[in-house]
């Protein structure tokens, strides 16, 4: 414990180097945090819609691999599953891409239309400052507010062109745009089929995106998924919502490079911070030669001085991921408000930045190692 | 191995490189330490003094030879049993080598934590000696905030804190000034002296030589002298005054006393017979011893002879057997000198050779 203690006293003794290491350490915290805060943000923002489903079962089409994905599936067969015993209700959601016109300056973005029965929803609209209900009124949208800028400035009332169609903004809700899309708007049902009006309207209306069901109080989900791909005919899928986010998440990360670059990015600046570290180490225990040699001397072994210099080195870790943390949180917020990425922070993750912050410490103390056992006492003299 | 003894260097050779580039630093090195004693050990720089010093601390292994530590061979020993050993020795550099983030205390601390105390005993302990050192208004003083002799001291304070069996100290003074420098060793002698240890310094600092019991002079990396200071200084005093050396210079007489080896003898022992071959000279200290000589079958008392007078040169000096019979009447100690040193003093000293001359005459 002493030799904590010791490593303690030898950091705080020279102040401004401390502060310069601090700094240096929080550089590299940053940069994890920031790798990891696009990686989750881009997985985050991609699972966004999952999250916002109403339900405990989805259905979906056999291959459709991902919720932004286009593929469809009869509402046939959801009609057929609301039949299926421990099923109580459902709702169903059309989706499909469509162009927005930026009502200030005429540009034009991708986005996705969601089309709901506006009685029966099946979708929870996160900050929905209007009833759902109010989309009854043909021609009418929920907009996404933190749907990428370029969308132009749009509030209740804001009347803009979606696809051909002239839509008027009846409500706001928060979402977040994604890599597929620049935003998201909600529709009613009779809205949804007069915007993409030039598609056949018979099949427009039977292909469904999704099919959402709620169970009976008390009833296995796991069974009645069993039961619904037993007697059903094999051209969807279903699974829980938490399956679905699960996958989605998975998905952006197999299926994109973002899982690659900013793995990648994560250990870069792993790296770095180890180097950074080892380089201060290097300089403390280069300072201190004369010292550690002397405690050598007289009785210290080499893994004293090592827990003196790992010490050290978790210190300075955690001395310098707590600005390294305050730093982030005004950055994600920053990012958060420029790119409407959602960048989200919870505990697990601040966790695991600072494991990564100790293990960073703990590999430069090792690299020091090598100082530590080739000090020769006998060269004091 | 006595049990008087701290320290036994035996036949201690050590090289340093390997093969062909291998150079030899110290050769044969036999040095006895006993316990308590205060050593200074000198030479030119490269004699090898520091390495005999890494030797004993065993911050080194030994490469041939033996150097029996307390009992304790280092011949051999592992690293950790180095370390083992190394926690008996306190260790003075010419650099404090004290941690400047660390307040005097909390250096003493450092040594004091390798040993099974309790906090209660170590605090007690690191405020004796910093008390005892004069540092008892700066214990929680940062060294940078110390005097150079000062921050030596709290040093100090860190190699006794275990009482160590022995204190190794390699130019302690160095970085003093004189009046600093004294102080610092004195304290070390007085301390030493208190916690029983026997302490080798490694100096060139010649304003601190007479604080040693004993200095040991090593060039080119064997021993060129070894003179126990307070004996051949005793010795010196009294043969001074010893009609058979007046007239030689004070430098020569210490060569004679360095030489000179204290003999005792019981009352009634048989000191020199007559016949033997001659082998030493001999200088009465204290007690009494008789002469006597036998001829034909008859032995006469030709002397008594007292503290101050001498006897054995004849035999040496006409290389022939012993012409009488010396015997100690009480107990008898006396200084003496072997054939060659004594040959050797004749030949470098022209007054002690006058004072022998005539004595030929005499006897």
């Amino acid at each position: 414990m002493h030799l904590v203690v010791t490593a303690w006293r030898m950091l705080v003794h020279n102040r401004p180097r401390l502060l310069l290491s601090c700094l240096s350490i929080a550089f590299a915290v940053i940069i994890m945090f920031m790798q990891m805060g696009f990686f989750n943000g881009l997985n985050d923002s991609q699972a966004n819609l999952a999250r916002i489903l109403d339900a405990d079962l989805v259905m979906s089409h056999r291959d459709k691999d991902n919720l932004k994905s286009t593929e469809e599936f009869s509402r046939k067969r959801w009609r057929q599953a609301l039949a299926a015993p421990g099923v109580e209700s459902g709702s169903y959601l059309y989706a499909s891409a469509s162009y927005w016109w930026n009502p200030q300056d005429g540009s034009r973005n991708r986005l996705l239309v969601l089309g709901i029965d506006p009685d029966n929803p099946g979708l929870i609209l996160p900050g929905a400052n209007a009833p759902l209900q109010s989309l009854r009124q043909p021609g009418t949208i929920f907009y996404d507010r933190r749907s990428r800028k370029e969308l132009g400035s749009v509030t209740v009332g804001t009347g803009a062109t979606l696809g051909q169609t002239r839509v008027r903004v009846a409500g706001l809700f928060e979402l977040g745009a994604n890599f597929s899309y620049e935003g998201h708007v909600v529709a009613g049902t009779d809205t949804y089929f007069r915007i993409f009006s030039q598609r056949d309207p018979q099949r427009l209306a039977d292909r469904i995106s999704l099919g959402l069901l709620r169970l009976q109080p008390g009833a296995d989900t796991a069974a009645v998924s069993r039961q619904l791909l037993e007697s059903l005919p094999g051209d969807f899928t279903v699974m829980t919502r938490a399956q679905l986010e699960a996958r989605e998440k998975a998905y952006t990360t197999r299926a994109t490079p973002v899982g690659i670059i900013f793995g990648l990015g994560l250990l870069v600046a792993l790296v770095i911070g180890i180097i950074i570290c080892h380089q201060l180490l290097f300089n403390e225990i280069q300072d201190h030669l004369r010292q550690f040699a002397t405690l050598k001397a007289i009785g210290y072994q080499a893994r004293h001085l090592y827990l003196i210099v790992t010490s050290e080195a978790l210190l300075l870790s955690v001395l310098g991921f707590l600005p390294g943390l305050a730093a982030t949180l005004g950055l994600y917020w920053a990012i958060e408000r420029l790119s409407e990425i959602v960048m989200y922070l919870s505990p697990g993750r601040v966790l695991f930045i600072l494991c990564l912050t100790l293990l960073m410490g703990v590999a430069s103390a090792a690299l020091a190692l090598r100082q530590v056992i080739r000090l020769d006492p006998a060269e004091l003299f | 191995m006595t049990d008087s003894d701290a320290i036994i260097v035996r036949g201690v050779t050590h090289h340093f490189g390997n093969g062909e580039s291998a150079r030899q630093v110290l050769g044969n090195i036999c040095v006895h330490i006993p316990r308590g004693q205060v050593i200074i050990m000198t030479g030119p720089s490269g004699s090898g003094k520091t390495t005999l010093l890494t030797l004993i601390g065993a911050l080194r292994s030994l490469q041939q030879g033996s150097i029996g530590f307390y009992g304790t061979e280092l011949r051999g020993l592992s690293l950790q049993q180095q370390v083992g050993v190394r926690r008996n020795i306190g260790f003075i550099f010419q650099a404090h080598n004290l941690f400047e983030s660390l307040t005097a205390r909390q250096n003493v601390h450092m040594a004091l934590e390798l040993h099974a105390l309790t906090p209660h005993e170590k605090q007690r302990r690191a405020e004796q000696l910093l008390s005892d050192l004069g540092l008892a208004q700066r214990m929680d003083y940062l060294p940078g905030r110390l005097s150079g002799g000062q921050r030596q001291r709290v040093a100090i304070a860190r190699a006794l804190a275990n009482n160590p069996a022995l204190i190794l100290a390699d130019e302690p003074t160095a970085a003093l000034d004189k009046d600093t420098s004294r102080d610092v060793i004195n304290l070390l002698k007085r301390l030493a002296g208190e916690h029983q240890s026997t302490v080798l310094i490694v100096t060139h600092d010649n304003r601190i030589m007479d604080a040693a019991d004993r200095i040991i002079n090593l060039t080119d990396g064997v021993i060129s002298s070894d003179v126990e200071v307070k004996r051949t200084m005793y010795i010196c005093q009294f043969i001074k005054n010893c009609p058979v050396f007046q007239g030689m210079s004070l430098g020569d007489l210490t060569e004679v006393a360095q030489h000179m080896e204290s003999r005792h003898f019981a009352a009634g022992a048989e000191i020199i017979r007559q016949g033997d071959a001659g082998d030493r000279f001999y200088l009465m200290h204290s007690g009494a011893v008789s002469v006597m000589v036998r001829r034909d079958g008859v032995a006469t008392r030709v002397a008594e002879l007292k503290s101050g007078e001498f006897f054995g040169e004849v035999a040496l000096l006409r290389d022939e057997p012993r012409n009488a019979t010396v015997t100690a009447v009480t107990d008898v100690e006396t200084f003496s000198l072997t054939k060659d040193q004594f040959l050797a003093a004749l030949r470098n000293h022209k007054s002690f050779e006058e004072q022998m001359a005539g004595t030929l005459f005499i006897r």
